[in-house]
C-alpha cells in the first residue's frame, strides 16, 4: 500500500517537472490561426502567382531593424517555400494576387526573460490583404494575432542560432501564419 | 486533536473563499452588454442624411479564438442593438430599421473574435458592406479590425466593439459626404 503511494506520488512528480521543463525548454507559444475573410464565391485556387508588395509599418514605433522589410521578406520566401510563383512588379496578369501587408501591433519582447522562463512576452498582430492585381478588387483579407507567453528556452535559441534574429521569431511567426492560412486556402481546407 | 480541528476549520474557510473568487471570475462573467458597447459621440460631428437605413448583422463564427471562454463572445444580437444605437445616436440617418426597407442597407458580418493574453486583449474583425436599395449598388464594403486591451476581459470584448463602431461612423460619414 505505501509502496504503491509512493510510486503513484513519485509519477505524478515526474509528470509535473516534465510539465515544467517542456514549458521552460519550448516556450508557451501559442499558435492562433489567422481570423480570414473571403469574398464568398471566390476560390483562391485560380489564381496563378503572387506579388508581395512592401509591408507597412502601421504601428507607431521604430525597431532596431528595417521590420517592414523583414515582414515583406518572410511572406515572400514563405510562399516560395510553399511552392507558389512570385510574380515581378511589371506583370499584369488577371491571375496575379497581391499580398499588402500592413503591421499593426509588434512587441518584441525580452529574449533573455523569455529564454529563462521569467517573462518577456512577445506579440504581433499582422493584417494581410489579397488583391486582385488588374482589378484592384480585395478577395480576401487574413489578420494573424501571435504571442508567446514566458519560457522558450528553445525558440530564443533557434532564433539566434538561425537566421531569425531572436526578437524576430514572433514577427516570423506572425508571417509564417499568414502564408500558411493563404496555402490552406489555395488547396481548399 | 485540537489543534488539528482549527487547522481542518481554517481549511475549510480558505476553500470557501477560493470558490467565490473561481465563480466570480468565471459565472458571472459576460455576455458583452450592448450598452458599452456604444462609442462615446459628438452628435454635432455627423451629418445628417435624412435618408432611412436597414440594419442586418450576422457572424460567421460562432466561438472565440484564444484562451478565453464563449461567453466573453459579442453576440450577434448584442452587436446589432449597439450598431442600432450607435447609428441612432449619430443622427446621420432619418430613421433605422432592422427588418423591412431603407434607403440604405447596411450590412455586417461578425467575422471573428480573437482574445490574447498578458495584457488580455479583445480582438473583433467584422465585414461591413453599405448599399443603395433602390439602385442597388454597393457605396462601400470593407473590414473593420479592431483591438482593445483592458483589465477585466468583458471590457475588452466590449472595447473592441466600441472601438470597431467608432471607426465605422468615421468611415460612413466620409462615404455619404460624397
Amino acid at each position: 500500500m505505501g509502496d504503491t503511494y509512493w510510486r503513484s506520488n513519485t509519477r505524478q512528480k515526474e509528470t509535473i517537472v516534465a510539465v515544467s521543463l517542456l514549458v521552460f525548454v519550448v516556450g508557451c507559444a501559442t499558435s492562433h490561426r489567422p481570423l480570414v475573410w473571403v469574398e464568398q464565391g471566390v476560390s483562391l485556387s485560380r489564381y496563378k502567382a503572387f506579388e508581395v508588395t512592401p509591408a507597412l509599418n502601421e504601428t507607431g514605433q521604430t525597431f532596431d531593424f528595417e521590420v517592414a522589410d523583414t515582414l515583406t521578406q518572410y511572406i515572400q520566401s514563405g510562399l516560395k517555400e510553399k511552392g507558389y510563383i512570385l510574380a515581378e512588379g511589371s506583370t499584369m496578369a488577371p491571375t496575379t494576387l497581391m499580398v499588402t501587408s500592413r503591421l499593426i501591433t509588434y512587441e518584441p519582447g525580452n529574449v533573455a526573460g523569455r529564454m529563462l522562463g521569467f517573462g518577456g512576452q512577445a506579440r504581433c498582430i499582422l493584417r494581410s490583404a489579397l488583391i486582385e492585381k488588374d482589378t484592384g478588387k480585395m478577395i480576401a483579407e487574413v489578420v494573424s494575432a501571435q504571442e508567446t507567453q514566458s519560457g522558450g528556452l528553445l525558440g530564443g535559441a533557434v532564433g539566434v542560432a538561425s537566421a531569425i534574429g531572436a526578437g524576430q521569431v514572433m514577427l516570423h511567426n506572425c508571417a509564417t501564419a499568414i502564408v500558411e492560412e493563404i496555402d490552406r486556402r489555395f488547396k481548399g481546407d | 486533536m485540537r489543534q488539528r480541528g482549527i487547522v481542518t476549520r481554517q481549511k475549510i474557510f480558505v476553500g470557501i473563499i477560493l470558490s467565490f473568487v473561481v465563480a466570480g471570475m468565471t459565472s458571472c462573467v459576460g455576455p458583452p452588454v450592448a450598452t458599452n458597447m456604444i462609442p462615446t459621440l459628438d452628435p454635432t460631428a455627423f451629418r445628417s442624411t435624412g435618408k432611412t437605413v436597414k440594419v442586418e448583422v450576422s457572424e460567421a463564427e460562432t466561438t472565440i479564438r484564444g484562451p478565453a471562454s464563449d461567453r466573453l463572445r459579442v453576440t450577434k444580437a448584442g452587436f446589432q442593438e449597439a450598431l442600432f444605437k450607435t447609428l441612432d445616436k449619430s443622427g446621420m440617418f432619418g430613421a433605422i430599421f432592422t427588418d423591412g426597407h431603407g434607403d440604405y442597407a447596411l450590412r455586417a458580418t461578425l467575422i471573428a473574435q480573437q482574445y490574447l493574453l498578458r495584457p488580455v486583449t479583445a480582438l473583433l474583425f467584422v465585414h461591413y458592406e453599405l448599399s443603395e436599395v433602390h439602385t442597388p449598388q454597393v457605396l462601400w464594403r470593407e473590414n473593420i479590425l479592431s483591438h482593445y486591451q483592458a483589465r477585466e476581459p468583458i471590457d475588452n470584448a466590449e472595447g473592441a466593439a466600441r472601438e470597431n463602431l467608432a471607426q465605422l461612423l468615421r468611415k460612413l460619414a466620409g462615404v455619404l459626404a460624397q
